[in-house]
């Protein structure tokens, strides 16, 4: 559901024309330039629209939830292609981001907000559901067998911010920059030649800090961190991002891992596969997939920049961090 | 004082006065930026409409908002929610905000605030 929609400027450049949606969860921030601006932006709120009614994991009537409601499921194209790719992406990963990793998602509460710390007995029978092997795609139908359930959480907004770029490019933009929350993603070039600056959140301080700002051309960029959701229980902090081999909030030692690369759904993908893969295998996935760069900061207070991105990123955190 | 004396006293007068007046324009710079200058402007929404814009660096004491449920307090510099009725709370718990990396959302009661600059050096997107 949309919540709101409104415009105005915001020292983009006289000639930006911007505006904010509530949806999916998150808020979601469109700046364009050049011709069509509002037209472009009504369709690309439209389609939004049309993309959180068919992967929604709350709304009854969502393909999601009637995958998740048992049998076999006939669903919209824009959900079949995103399945595929976040199997896809499973798969490259070593199963580190999953599809099918509600009913963890689901037993700690980060679905419907109220909380829980799931016994160790429970975990134990949840992570035996939590495999790809058991969601199956064949065109436009979904099956998962019983007991399993899908959460395109970590990879529907990247899908959403691909959509719409392509959208805007479609119609006539020349530029465009799209953000929905941790995800951001920009077509063509500033009208100015200068490159789009994307400054990466202070994951310690994540109100109002940053640790550096990277200078792109066009491209996706996706940050997940253990600060973006969490709750606490008993003195001890419990974030979103699950690990589905121990079925826990991962603890691989990243405070976040920001992704750049071509697409927005996969780099979404991405940044979860890593943040729960921890540095050390984030590099080998580098090296093995030349699909990615990356910025990672650990819990030790480390800024670590893969090598393809050096020369683009301004480090400003020297106070807190150091830069590798 | 022989009459050659007189343009070097002089010269030094008016130096000492030039400097003077530098340092009453610099301070005065300074006075007006750090008042009204920063360009540290939040944007308040609820429910769809732009309901307040706030120069920050005018604040010179602090207030509340209320807007959608949730209580906004606004001191110089910075702005936060403070209470809010919606479930989770994770409004309040994401502090104050102070510059254009930071915005707060609370879903469950249509509130956004997030700050706009003017500064030419802000960043085109903030990821995170």
């Amino acid at each position: 559901m949309c919540l709101l929609v409104f415009s105005f400027g915001c020292g983009l450049g006289d000639d930006a024309v911007t505006r904010d949606i509530f949806a999916m969860d998150t808020l979601i921030k469109l700046t364009v330039y050049g011709e069509n601006a509002d037209e472009s932006l009504d369709a690309a709120k439209e389609r939004i629209t049309q993309l959180e009614s068919a992967f929604s994991a709350t709304d009854s009537t969502s393909d999601v939830a009637k995958i998740n409601a048992g049998g076999t499921v006939t669903v919209s194209d824009d959900t079949s292609a995103l399945i595929e790719q976040a199997l896809d992406v499973s798969k490259t990963y070593g199963g580190a981001f999953t599809v099918a990793v509600m009913p963890l998602v689901r037993e700690w509460g980060f679905l419907t907000k109220e909380y829980n710390v799931p016994s160790a007995e429970r975990l134990k029978q949840l992570t035996a559901l939590v495999k790809d092997s058991r969601v199956t795609v064949s065109g436009n139908t979904v099956s998962c067998s019983e007991g399993a359930q899908i959460d395109l959480g970590a990879i529907a907004k990247g899908y959403a911010s691909q959509s719409v770029i392509e959208l805007l490019g479609e119609s006539g933009v020349s530029a465009a920059v799209v953000s929905l929350g941790g995800n951001v993603q920009t077509l063509g070039a500033k009208p100015d030649g200068s490159p789009w600056s994307i400054a990466i959140v202070d994951p310690l301080s994540p109100e109002s800090g940053t640790v550096g700002t990277l200078h792109t051309g066009e491209t996706a960029v996706v940050t997940s961190g253990s600060y973006q959701r969490f709750f606490e229980q008993d003195g001890k902090t419990y974030h979103h991002i699950i690990d589905p081999f121990t079925g826990t909030p991962s603890d691989s030692g990243l405070l976040s891992v920001t992704v750049i690369c071509e697409n927005g759904a996969r780099c979404d993908a991405i940044s979860t596969a890593l943040f729960v893969s921890g540095l050390q295998k984030s590099l080998e996935y580098y090296t093995q997939t030349d699909e990615f760069e990356a910025v990672f900061i650990t819990d030790d207070r480390r800024v670590i920049a893969t090598d393809g991105i050096k020369d683009s990123f301004t480090f400003t955190g020297g106070e807190t961090y150091t830069y590798e | 004082m022989n009459k050659s004396d007189t343009p070097v006293i002089s010269n030094r007068l008016l130096a000492a006065i030039f400097l003077c007046v530098a340092l009453i324009c610099a301070a005065a710079l300074l006075l007006i930026n750090g008042i009204s200058g920063s360009g540290c402007v939040a944007v308040v929404a609820h429910d769809g409409a732009e309901l307040y814009r706030i120069d920050l660096s005018t604040v010179t004491q602090e207030y509340t908002l209320d807007v959608g449920g949730c209580t906004l307090l606004v001191e110089h510099g910075q702005i936060s929610v403070c209470d809010s009725d919606c479930p989770d709370k994770l409004c309040v718990h994401q502090g104050v905000i102070e510059n254009s990396a930071g915005s707060i959302v609370c879903l469950p009661n249509k509130v956004m605030i997030y700050i706009v600059s003017d500064n030419p050096d802000a960043p085109d997107a903030v990821v995170g």
